[in-house]
């Protein structure tokens, strides 16, 4: 996402990522990129947590306007329902993903038959 | 006390490794990046998104998983039934094919525009891939791919959330 945001700043547009993988996004030394320390897959809030969703987004809005400088500023956000069961999630299903191929993975058959079952 | 960031490039590594996988070479940026500064507040901009987590709408091909370097226009007033999600580390998309919105906010940004927060929203919004090894691919495909259906949308702000 670094190379797109930099690219985009290279055009003079302003980004900006939101963003919950810390190492991967300092890499890529982002223009300007909020950090919310929850677990991929909820970048931009908890799970059924409207209210959540809301603040989070709300939040990292600002570093439009906050971020002067090129950087990561991380938002004061904590994860609070549990790592452990996260981790658990993540185990076992990386070695159950799909193939890497170039076939279309639908999230559903139903989505497949509606893209005209390509 | 906070928990340490997660560190994903070494947990990556170890995984594709016991999978088989090529090493995935992550973009490593050795200048720093151009800061453009903003025109106007984001009360009276434009703001658009793009979404690296595969997302498509119900009727929309998916995305595969090899190197995709296609993107999807996702209007911005699309209902959030309809969105979904097809991408190579769809194990950390579980709750979003429940619930989008935790990686693809249609609602809070319908609603902070609603509020005045932000100017007005794109009539579309964007997605693509990650995850792609080529880093060649992503510059010569990608990138000109984003670039010209973004600059329809006459934008004043890009926000961009990675999965």
């Amino acid at each position: 996402m670094c190379l797109i945001a930099r690219h985009f700043e290279s055009l003079g547009l302003p980004t900006l990522i939101l963003g919950s993988a810390l190492d991967i996004m300092g890499a890529g030394k982002p223009p300007r990129a909020r950090f919310v320390n929850y677990p991929l897959g909820f970048e931009s809030g908890r799970f059924r947590d409207k209210t959540n969703q809301l603040a989070v987004v709300r939040e990292a809005l600002k570093g439009f306007v906050d971020i002067t400088s090129p950087g990561i500023v991380p938002l004061d956000f904590e994860w609070q329902a549990g790592w452990d069961m996260l981790n658990e999630r993540e185990k076992g299903k990386l070695d159950n993903r799909s193939p890497r191929t170039t076939e279309p993975q639908y999230q559903t058959e139903d989505d497949r038959r509606a893209a005209g079952g390509q | 006390m906070k928990p340490t960031p997660t560190e994903y490039i070494r947990q990556t590594r170890e995984s594709y490794e016991k999978l088989g996988f090529e090493p995935y070479q992550w973009f490593h940026a050795e200048d720093e990046p151009k800061l453009t500064p903003l025109a106007k507040p984001l009360s009276e901009s434009k703001l658009g998104l793009i979404s690296t987590a595969g997302t498509y709408v119900h009727g929309q091909v998916a995305y595969y998983y090899k190197d995709d370097t296609s993107i999807r226009a996702i209007p911005s007033d699309t209902a959030v039934k309809d969105i979904r999600f097809s991408h190579i580390m769809e194990n950390y998309l579980v709750e979003a094919r429940q619930d989008p919105c935790t990686v693809f906010p249609l609602e809070a940004l319908t609603q902070l525009e609603s509020e005045g927060i932000i100017g007005e929203l794109a009539g579309n919004y964007f997605s693509c891939m990650g995850g792609i090894y080529s880093k060649n691919r992503v510059i010569n495909e990608l990138l000109p791919n984003l670039e010209k259906a973004v600059s329809k949308e006459q934008l004043d702000l890009l926000l961009l959330i990675p999965l």
